[in-house]
């Protein structure tokens, strides 16, 4: 599954997450309806209707290969997601 | 009628800063750090093949091999949708075929790649991001990614456009980008090489070290001038 909100009726976002999730969880929901609401930060973002996030942390392998990468590897299209810049 | 390439995609603003507003909504997200905003209009090509996201994915996959490492989904955020709390998707690829909304579906794999392209060129140890769908219009998108250099956030919003377009239009993706990400990484691991003075007289030294031909990489330059590479203004 992806991560994604849908906020249909954002007005009863709090009573929907009141149903759906467990106790330990609803602490953090009720901080992102918060920022979503913009209460803390005074800009809403109720102008979406959809958020999807994603990340990518290199392993600690990936980073020790980058640490060694020579730049003549970089012609090698292989080379592209295993080489990063020399620290 | 096919619409024009330029109509399929349209930046509508880039911008650099913390955006305090939209840190939570991705947990990942180091605190404070900077991201690169990009606001992007995406439309459909009218032929369904050109806008087949296995095809593109699988494009991609060649161009950034690391897009597979990419975690995507948070049971956070599930259970707003299932109130069911499911594993994380252990890589990228298992992501979009999971929902139906296209639109989205592109413009989440646009952020992918924004993140891939500057976790490669900058070695960033980890990077995140959020594509947030707007209302109205529903195909209107603000990108969220973390970002370590103004000049190669930029740059990975430009390449990554020019990419897609290219994947919306031609459905396949030339040589030339992959030497256009493994000379931007050899251009930011030699800081000095990237300034523009010095570009012209190091450019045989750039041929040599890529295998390259001296005119071929001064295409490549240019292109990389044209994609904001070397654009000291600031976002």
């Amino acid at each position: 599954m992806d991560r994604k909100i849908f906020f249909k009726d954002p007005e009863n976002l709090k009573m929907e997450i009141e149903k759906l999730i467990s106790f330990e969880e609803k602490d953090n929901l009720l901080r992102l309806k918060k920022q979503l609401e913009g209460k803390e930060t005074g800009k809403p973002l109720l102008k979406y209707s959809r958020v999807l996030s994603c990340s990518y942390a290199k392993s600690s392998t990936e980073t020790e290969m980058a640490r060694g990468a020579s730049v003549q590897n970089t012609r090698s299209p292989h080379a592209i997601g295993d080489s990063t810049s020399i620290q | 009628m096919t619409l024009p390439l330029r109509d399929l995609l349209e930046i509508k603003d880039i911008s650099y800063g913390e955006f305090p507003e939209i840190s939570d909504l991705n947990p990942r997200f180091k605190p404070e750090s900077k991201k690169v905003k990009a606001t992007l209009d995406i439309q459909l090509p009218k032929d369904p093949s050109r806008a087949d996201l296995s095809s593109i994915i699988h494009q991609l996959m060649k161009l950034l091999p690391t897009l597979e490492k990419h975690q995507c989904g948070e049971s956070l955020f599930d259970n707003l949708i299932s109130g069911k709390k499911g594993p994380l998707p252990a890589t990228h690829s298992t992501v979009c075929s999971c929902h139906s909304d296209k639109i989205t579906d592109m413009a989440h794999l646009m952020e992918h790649m924004i993140i891939d392209l500057q976790s490669n060129i900058t070695g960033m140890d980890s990077c995140s991001g959020i594509t947030c769908g707007y209302k109205n219009p529903p195909n209107r998108f603000d990108m969220f990614v973390e970002c370590k250099d103004q000049t190669v956030g930029l740059f990975s919003v430009l390449f990554t456009t020019d990419v897609f377009a290219r994947l919306l239009e031609r459905g396949n993706i030339t040589r030339r980008y992959h030497y256009l990400i493994d000379l931007a990484k050899y251009l930011y691991r030699n800081p000095t090489k990237r300034n523009s003075a010095s570009l012209a007289t190091v450019t045989d030294h750039i041929a040599k070290e890529m295998d390259l031909r001296k005119n071929y990489v001064g295409a490549l330059i240019q292109r990389l001038k044209d994609l904001g590479f070397f654009d000291s203004r600031q976002i």
